[in-house]
């Protein structure tokens, strides 16, 4: 198992963790530069983060447009195990530069406890990543899985006003940037971690049907 | 010239035969029609859906960005793709100089950049004039038109093309993608007000305002109008400029 982790590492290259460090530290340095009009933390680590690591996920961690994916399916014993393993080491690096920055960012400005920052953080980062994950499974072009994620990303960013409607605060993916006018967003939190659970469901059963 | 005609004649054409980009278009009007469609319930909910000028102006400073965003990464692979297929070399082994090559993709990038905003900016505005429970005439909605073509579009495309075309070509891709991603996301959360907009927003600053304004803040600030255009067009030209001047990125000549 650790030689495969070192391998996707090798994989990944080191431009990931000069981009990934850089990024930490331009966080940082905006959370000292941002001023009180900025509510920083659900912009940096609601907003912005999740979508760097499904940046991360789709670029990096890319499956089917890998040049090696038929290779892959062919002869690994479960494609599944590939995929999940390739998404965690992903996710997992990009969430420690995101930890990285909480730290760095509380330490400027504290304003919310750690696990506050994290459940902010973890479910619409999950969430995005995970549906990156399953359009990486199912397009062979590079770079379309990150495109049609960061055009969801825009436009959940741009219908805010939807917010109005009974019901979509608790599926609307920044609740916290957005307000959280009755204090949900711990249920709204749950939910999307179900959904990008849901979503996992769907990779699986798309990896037994290449399989 | 010649050759660089063809450049831009290939990339252009081949952009308009990738379905993603109608993929794209599509999307970004399905939207779009949601918010701005002149139905009872959103002729109540926005005030100023009535007039024409405020539609186009809705359309260009809002909607567009969604549209913006999707061919940002539709034109941000086309250096990069070259290089990874080996096209690249094959074309500096060729007689085809370096500012053919580079000006090809650029101006080809702004004309599709350019055509695909004004599709969209035309098919709204047309489902608007035939759905509109009002009577509109139609100079009512030509003149908002073609100032959003001038004070938007064309400024617009040229940030957009250029910057997705000319940084991918030197940085990361993916280093790319963040900073848009970035700056496309400021834009997004930016709501308009009477206050002077941030000038580097692409889609919403207050260049927008030449074509409409709200009746109660009828003041225009040309200094920040001018400052919004000078950063979309200047960047662009600074981002399409430093591809002439990396040697390193044809053979030497």
């Amino acid at each position: 198992m650790k030689a495969r982790i070192e391998s996707e590492v090798k994989i990944f290259g080191i431009n990931f963790f000069i981009v990934s460090a850089a990024f930490t530290v331009a966080m940082i340095v905006l959370s000292i530069i941002a001023g009180d009009l900025l509510d920083f933390y659900p912009v940096s680590f609601e907003v912005i983060f999740p979508f760097f690591v499904t940046i991360v996920v789709g670029e990096w961690g890319k499956t089917r447009a890998d040049s090696n994916f038929d290779i892959i399916a062919a002869q690994s014993k479960s494609l599944f195990k590939w995929v999940l393993l390739r998404y965690i080491i992903a996710f997992a690096i990009s969430s420690l530069f995101a930890a990285f920055s909480m730290a760095g960012a509380s330490i400027m400005r504290y304003e919310m406890p750690i696990w506050e920052l994290i459940v902010l953080y973890f479910p619409p980062t999950f969430f995005l990543s995970s549906l990156c994950a399953l359009l990486g499974i199912i397009c062979r072009q590079e770079h379309t899985a990150t495109l049609v994620c960061g055009v969801i990303w825009l436009i959940i960013l741009l219908t805010r006003s939807l917010l109005r409607f009974p019901g979509v605060e608790y599926v609307y993916l920044f609740i916290r940037f957005a307000g959280d006018q009755n204090n949900i967003w711990l249920w709204n939190k749950g939910i999307v971690t179900l959904a990008g659970l849901s979503l996992w469901c769907v990779i699986y059963w798309k990896c037994k049907r290449v399989d | 010239m010649r050759k660089m005609f063809s450049v831009l004649h290939y990339e252009y054409k081949m952009q308009f035969k990738r379905l993603v980009t109608w993929g794209v278009l599509l999307v970004a009007t399905a939207l779009s029609l949601l918010d701005n469609f002149p139905s009872a319930g959103n002729l109540a909910r926005l005030e100023f859906l009535n007039e024409p000028a405020y539609f186009v102006y809705r359309i260009v400073s809002l909607d567009s960005l969604v549209l913006l965003f999707g061919l940002m990464f539709l034109l941000a692979g086309r250096i990069p793709i070259d290089t990874k297929t080996g096209m690249k070399s094959l074309l500096m082994s060729s007689a085809l100089r370096k500012w053919q090559y580079v000006l090809g993709k650029l101006l080809s990038g702004f004309l599709y950049v350019f055509t695909i905003q004004c599709i969209f900016l035309l098919l709204n505005t047309t489902i608007y004039f035939i759905a509109a429970p009002f009577r509109i005439s139609l100079i009512e909605c030509i003149v908002p038109l073609v100032k959003a073509i001038f004070v938007s579009l064309v400024p617009t495309s040229l940030f957009v093309s250029f910057c997705s075309i000319a940084l991918p070509g030197m940085i990361d891709i993916r280093l790319f993608y963040i900073l848009a991603a970035i700056l496309f996301g400021f834009n997004a959360t930016y709501v308009g007000s009477a206050e002077a907009m941030p000038f580097y927003l692409i889609t919403s600053g207050d260049l927008v305002r030449l074509i409409w304004v709200h009746p109660r803040w009828p003041f225009v600030d040309m200094g920040n109008v001018i400052a919004n255009g000078f950063f979309l067009v200047g960047s662009s030209l600074v981002f399409g400029s430093l591809l002439f001047l990396k040697h390193k990125f044809w053979r030497s000549e």
